[in-house]
């Protein structure tokens, strides 16, 4: 029964890691180059080294769909092989390959991250005058998050080294495991931290962004690092437990769901609050010269 | 409520904030007791050094058109719109140039008088 699970929730990595997302992605973008042709917002396409600017665009999306394609051929063809063999999940180290299957899996979002950084940059660079502008108003935290949310991430934490103090049956033992455990984890938390206030605080990345749509990109960056602080925490509870309880079978599953709960809240978030139909391009159009 | 910075005018930066967060104040646009950026979103914002923001919030504060509650941060002072429509600086230059006219029809002489102002500025 349980190879049965581990297989559905693997085709589940494979589905919304490779497809799903991927796909989401794919729709934002074409929607962009059929509603926001470079002749009307020349703004949206820094890259002036091509006639055509929308080619650089249309190649990131062939190389997007491309490894896409190879992760969605590896993860089926791995399915297939581990079906034949009539492998079922012991725990016996599997759930690292599923934990570097993901990261693969992970890659394309990765690579388009990197391209739209490289994007805004380029804006910027364009983009620089004399006139700079900025809102006259405070932001804060829970104008992004909900404090219940951030009260919950914290709490999560707080109760990783409860749990871990309970497994040592509450007699503090700084041994390498609890080191680890504490040391990465708060490690975390202060990255987190750090992308929050960045969101939150830091430069614009992309210049022509209206200020309701920075704030819902502060707002996404935000929520994004939170549940992905309350999920790694989760994570880092369950996989004491089941080390614990002799439950290792569980491994590869338990590996697979944290996964899929990590796109689910830190990629999936963009498609749920920013809906590509909502943003504001008018920004991004060329300005008319009142003066002549 | 947008704010804009012109790099390329003559006016110093700091003075700009200081004008532009008056204006908003006298027009309306920010009432006593609305929270303003921290020196250094503001300054991230408008992509100036934090000490210029931080020496235009230190102007308004000291016109008490703005007023910082410790962590809680910067809010319009209670007084404000009062406080905004008062040139501190065009009050200097009156008081400054009258005092400067009546040494002049004692005939003290320019030379003499910016020796004085200078003495006077340095004790």
């Amino acid at each position: 029964m349980l190879d049965v699970i581990f297989y559905v929730i693997f085709l589940g990595q494979i589905f919304l890691l490779s497809y799903y997302y991927p796909w989401k992605t794919y729709e934002r973008i074409a929607y962009i180059l059929e509603h926001c042709p470079p002749s009307q917002y020349p703004k949206l396409y820094p890259n002036t080294n091509y006639i055509d600017p929308t080619i650089p665009v249309r190649g990131l999306v062939k190389t997007f769909k491309t490894i896409n394609v190879i992760t969605i051929l590896i993860g089926v063809g791995a399915i297939f092989l581990a079906a034949i063999n009539g492998y079922k999940p012991e725990g016996h180290g599997e759930e690292t390959l599923i934990g570097l299957y993901a990261m693969v899996q992970f890659i394309p979002m990765i690579f388009i991250e990197i391209k739209t950084y490289q994007q805004n940059k380029l804006m910027r660079e364009l983009s620089k005058s004399g006139v700079r502008k900025a809102q006259l108003q405070a932001r804060n935290l829970f104008d992004y998050i909900s404090p219940i949310a951030v009260a919950a991430a914290l709490i999560m934490f707080c109760l990783v080294i409860l749990f871990e103090l309970y497994i040592a049956n509450f007699e503090f033992r700084m041994d390498q495991k609890f080191i680890t455990i504490v040391g990465v984890g708060t490690v975390m938390q202060f990255f987190f931290g750090f992308t929050i206030y960045w969101a939150i605080y830091g430069k614009k990345q992309d210049p022509h962004l209206s200020y309701e749509d920075q704030k819902k990109v502060g707002s996404i960056a935000t929520s994004s690092a939170v549940y992905t602080s309350i999920g790694m925490s989760v994570f880092i509870i369950v996989n004491s437990a089941v080390k614990e309880f002799n439950l290792s079978y569980l491994d590869p599953v338990i590996m697979s769901l944290y996964f899929q709960a990590l796109a689910f809240f830190g990629v999936g978030v963009i498609f749920r609050k920013f809906k590509v139909e909502d943003v504001n391009f008018e920004v991004y159009k060329k300005e008319v010269n009142n003066n002549i | 409520m947008e704010i804009f910075i012109d790099i390329e005018d003559s006016t110093p930066l700091f003075a700009q904030l200081v004008e532009q967060i008056k204006q908003a104040v006298l027009q309306g646009n920010i009432s006593a007791g609305d929270a303003l950026p921290s020196i250094r979103q503001l300054a991230n914002d408008l992509e100036l050094n934090n000490k210029t923001v931080a020496k235009a919030y230190r102007l308004l504060e000291r016109d008490s058109v703005i007023q910082t509650k410790g962590y809680r941060g910067t809010f319009i002072h209670p007084d404000a719109r009062k406080n905004s429509s008062f040139d501190l600086n065009e009050w200097a230059r009156t008081t400054l140039g009258k005092t400067i006219n009546e040494l002049r029809s004692a005939d003290v002489t320019d030379s003499e008088i910016r020796i004085a102002f200078s003495n006077v500025m340095k004790s």
